[in-house]
């Protein structure tokens, strides 16, 4: 008990969007019987995985005080270009998948100079990558949607680990993981957190934020080639309209994932849970046969809700510290 | 445009330093390569075509630079420009009267952006993620409202909005042009849009002043709400229907005429002529890509470079990081 109390002490900012979570799942077991079983929880897993590695990626940038608007033109070029070279070149199923993640990384490590050295900011630069990289994989493919035939390649998007776990839904848990503990555990995490909540301070004491800012844009731009890749495999086609406006998607989760966009406050694991909520709301949504329409207005107000309740959270806690301190100047004066 | 500027250096340094100076550096290229190449550019009428359809998101910009001034964004105008359009075509099938319907529609962008304003004014949350999910809310209400269905509008008088010609000059572009010169006299001659510029270069200063940032910023998101609701009408007017995704997409084109016309996202910095130069520019660099038949295929590609390169020329030439 005292090992969950300190646990949840130091993961504050996870808690609620987890309690948000179980609330859902609650709530929609008991609302429909199909909701609760593994077939359709594995399901739910296997829907996000691709917006939730994504949104690891996205993480990292928001963290350092960033912001990627690019990740879903990266998403439809890696696929473009795995599919290109696995159905058109006659590449290998591995030179093809790491071509398509440098392709991913090198749009990151664009960004990443555009953003450390021209002086754009990184909403502009980005914003301007969107565009850029979406005619870059719609001029690769000429337009045409590319089937992938290759066991070997689909496999990614669709063999089952025992018969059970979708490659994607292991490859989003891990990543999960290996984050959460590069992020809390590691120094490179401290020099992260530092440069996106004081760039000034962290580059004093000799963190050498421009590299690892640049280290973000690059880690993100892989992670959306990755998704993109993930979720050629599953569909077996590769298509330059793949994953218009997931951006949104993304950054909707990192939000619900508690992470700031001010910069250095945040974690791997809300932004996790933050994609298998939206997960969740689609699906519960979907299987009570409410219609369509209401699923981006009800994502819309749950993350207005979600960020509310943090804001007056911390408006709380300022008026709480500002009574204490006057009771005690009373208590002082008296 | 700002103001601060010390005029020395001559007419010729100001000019090329001015907020204007790159969008009609960038229309001045594009232009010239587009003539150069294309056959069909420089005509009265590709020109006269070019800026009525930028009308619409020119008027968007106007809203969207008040917002960005204050060091703002708001991405949800793409949103509740399509709620508009609805919204007025509904009540036009409801009976009611091209003016009702369109009051209707302005009110619907109005209180879009007393919603904005309250979240970022009253709760302090980040402009981008409250108008993300207001982006949601709206479109998501826009679907049920309608059924997901296009209306069709088939209301003369409504319809004139986009057919009347006053002057040799179609009324889109008269109604582009009073809401610059609007927002213009608004930033450069009123005590709130000294306010907004104060707001932008340095909230917590400008508070300690005695401004009341908060209700600035409130003023600003409705302001903005409104003019994505009159371009929605303009543009419903022009295609003759309402569609449930219309103006998708839309929020990106007015962010960037705002950017290419020299405004800076972190605030305190922009004009209205030359966010309109901005949107102008846009519209002329789409334009030109298409005359000048690059394969369908790049024509993304050139459009996302073209634009990050005056931007870039711009951050550099007014030495100031943005």
């Amino acid at each position: 008990m005292n090992g969950i109390r300190s646990w949840m002490r130091k993961n504050a900012d996870v808690v609620g969007i987890i309690l948000v979570m179980a609330a859902l799942l609650l709530l929609f077991s008991l609302l429909s019987d199909s909701f609760f079983t593994s077939s359709n929880l594995m399901r739910i897993m296997l829907n996000v995985s691709a917006i939730g590695v994504m949104a690891l990626g996205e993480c990292l940038v928001i963290v350092i005080g960033g912001i990627d608007l690019g990740v879903s033109s990266v998403f439809a070029l890696s696929g473009v270009t795995a599919g290109m070279l696995i159905s058109r070149a006659g590449v290998g199923v591995p030179e093809a998948v790491l071509a398509a993640l440098a392709a991913g990384g090198l749009v990151g490590a664009v960004n990443g100079f555009l953003v450390l050295k021209t002086g754009l900011t990184p909403f502009i630069a980005t914003f301007g990558m969107l565009s850029m990289i979406r005619g870059l994989a719609y001029a690769l493919s000429g337009g045409y949607t590319i089937s992938v035939y290759k066991r070997s390649f689909t496999a990614i998007g669709m063999y089952n680990v025992g018969d059970a776990v979708p490659v994607p839904v292991i490859i989003f848990v891990a990543l999960a993981m290996v984050f959460q503990i590069t992020m809390k555990k590691t120094s490179y995490g401290v020099r992260l957190y530092a440069t996106g909540g004081n760039p000034a301070a962290a580059a004093y004491s000799g963190i050498r934020t421009g590299w690892i800012k640049f280290s973000a844009y690059v880690v993100c731009g892989v992670l959306a080639g990755l998704a993109g890749i993930m979720s050629a495999a599953k569909l077996g086609m590769a298509a330059s309209t793949a994953g218009m406006g997931y951006e949104m998607d993304v950054i909707t989760a990192v939000i619900l994932g508690g992470v700031s966009f001010n910069g250095g406050v945040g974690s791997a694991l809300g932004v996790a849970v933050g994609a298998v909520v939206m997960g969740i709301i689609r699906n519960g949504l979907l299987i009570m046969n409410v219609s369509a329409y209401y699923q981006t207005l009800i994502i819309g107000l749950v993350i207005l809700l979600v960020v509310s309740l943090d804001a007056m959270k911390e408006k709380g806690l300022a008026k709480l510290l500002l009574t204490l301190r006057r009771r005690r100047r009373r208590e002082g004066s008296a | 445009m700002t103001g601060t500027k010390p005029a020395a250096g001559g007419l010729l340094k100001r000019a090329a330093t001015s907020d204007s100076a790159l969008a009609v550096f960038g229309i001045v290229v594009v232009s010239l390569v587009a003539t150069a190449f294309g056959e069909h550019f420089l005509s009265f009428s590709n020109f006269e075509s070019v800026v009525k359809s930028q009308s619409i998101i020119a008027v968007m910009a106007m809203g969207e630079l008040l917002v960005i001034i204050p060091g703002g964004i708001d991405i949800s105008i793409g949103a509740t420009f399509g709620l508009a359009g609805s919204a007025a075509a509904l009540s036009l099938g409801a009976g009611h009267s091209p003016l009702t319907a369109a009051l209707i529609a302005l009110a619907c962008g109005a209180a879009v952006g007393l919603a904005n304003g309250f979240f970022v004014a009253k709760l302090n949350i980040v402009p981008f993620i409250v108008t993300l999910g207001m982006m949601g809310i709206v479109r998501g209400l826009i679907f049920i409202l309608t059924d997901a269905q296009s209306i069709y509008i088939d209301n003369p008088p409504f319809l004139a909005v986009d057919r009347i010609v006053v002057a040799w000059i179609p009324l889109p572009i008269w109604i582009a042009a009073a809401a610059c010169i609007f927002m213009h006299i608004l930033l450069s001659r009123s005590v709130l849009g000294g306010r907004a510029y104060a707001v932008g270069g340095d909230e917590e200063a400008a508070r300690m002043l005695g401004v009341k940032t908060g209700r600035v910023k409130m003023f600003c998101y409705v302001v903005s709400g409104l003019a994505a609701a009159a371009a929605g009408l303009m543009s419903a007017a022009k295609v003759e229907a309402a569609y449930p995704r219309a103006g998708e997409g839309y929020e990106f084109e007015a962010i960037a005429a705002v950017i290419v016309g020299g405004a800076s996202i972190t605030g305190g910095k922009g004009s209205a002529p030359a966010a309109a130069l901005g949107a102008l520019f846009i519209g002329i660099l789409k334009n030109a890509i298409i005359q000048m038949d690059i394969s369908q295929y790049w024509q993304q590609t050139v459009n996302g470079f073209a634009v990050i390169l005056v931007i870039m020329l711009s951050a550099l030439i007014s030495g100031r990081r943005r």
